[in-house]
């Protein structure tokens, strides 16, 4: 009779244990395929976007960070923050670091970052006055 | 004595049973939940291969053919920009938006409906074309561009 009842409590616990690993790579092999990535794409694009736009309507070369700022803002109008970094070099037989700024958030290392990068130039007396690098993270709020 | 084991058996056997088919019924429904939510997921990533890629071919290319935007009619593949990506010609955009709705949806490649509007930073609609009135799953791709020296945010909705 007890040896009746352990081989029972046996099955059960082996039927139990098997449904509960089942379960559980299921859920897991479902969450990964469930993540959302469609956002971050987008937001990659975005950023990419917004970088190539203000180098070409000349905000980037403006080197001000209010403006830049502003014009972020204005534009990021939906459930992003950012992060943009600017460095501006002079050449000399070799680039020296004339300056740089930070605007936006303070950057978290977050698993929902994307990162978009672009290089401008800025212009002075029709040369080339500095060679800017501008790098800008977005993640959502 | 026979009876008394028959009658514990019988008990053990309905409380087994309740139990099992209260485990399968809970089986069965966590699977057509996660069932129904893949399938959403799919459909949703399916859209979204779409969309990203129209978008791209929006704002960087000049379409197909480049010149298109003096005969819209010979318009192959969509694109709205000029000489330079994101850049976008103000023609292009105006002949873009005046297209028939289905000849739109087959020259974007989109067998689902689409709502396409370009808005100047303020919000203000400037052009706008398409099916607004959205289905339940929708993927809306924001981009940016310049068009006539402004920046502008151009949306692009795939939805159905």
């Amino acid at each position: 009779m007890g040896s009746k009842g352990f081989v029972m409590t046996l099955d059960a616990s082996l039927a139990v244990i098997i449904m509960a690993i089942f379960l559980l790579s299921f859920s897991f092999f479902y969450a990964q395929i469930g993540e959302d990535t469609s956002s971050l794409m987008a937001a990659e694009k975005q950023a990419n976007d917004l970088l190539i736009v203000m180098d070409k309507n000349g905000t980037l070369a403006t080197l001000d960070p209010e403006a830049i700022d502003g014009n972020m803002d204005l534009a990021l109008h939906e459930g992003f923050s950012k992060y943009l970094e600017v460095e501006y070099y002079n050449y000399s037989n070799g680039f020296y670091l004339a300056g740089n700024f930070s605007v936006g958030s303070n950057y978290t290392e977050s698993e929902k970052t994307v990162f978009a990068q672009r290089e401008f130039l800025v212009f002075g007396n029709q040369s080339i006055k500095h060679y800017g690098i501008a790098r800008l993270r977005l993640w959502a709020k | 004595m026979g009876r008394r084991k028959g009658q514990v058996n019988s008990g053990d056997f309905l409380i087994g049973s309740i139990l099992f088919v209260g485990l399968i019924i809970f089986m069965l429904m966590f699977w057509f939940v996660m069932l129904a939510d893949m399938e959403y997921g799919v459909n949703k990533d399916r859209l979204e291969a779409i969309t990203i890629p129209v978008s791209d071919l929006m704002v960087k290319g000049p379409g197909v053919p480049p010149n298109w935007e003096e005969n819209p009619e010979s318009l192959e593949v969509v694109g709205l920009a000029g000489a330079s990506q994101n850049v976008l010609m103000g023609s292009k955009v105006r002949n873009f938006t005046a297209l028939d709705y289905e000849d739109a949806k087959e020259i974007m490649g989109l067998e689902k409906e689409f709502h396409f509007y370009i808005e100047d930073l303020e919000g203000n609609r400037l052009y706008e074309s398409g099916n607004a009135t959205l289905s339940e799953q929708t993927i809306s791709v924001t981009r940016f561009a310049l068009l006539e020296d402004e920046m502008v945010r151009m949306r692009l909705i795939v939805h159905g």
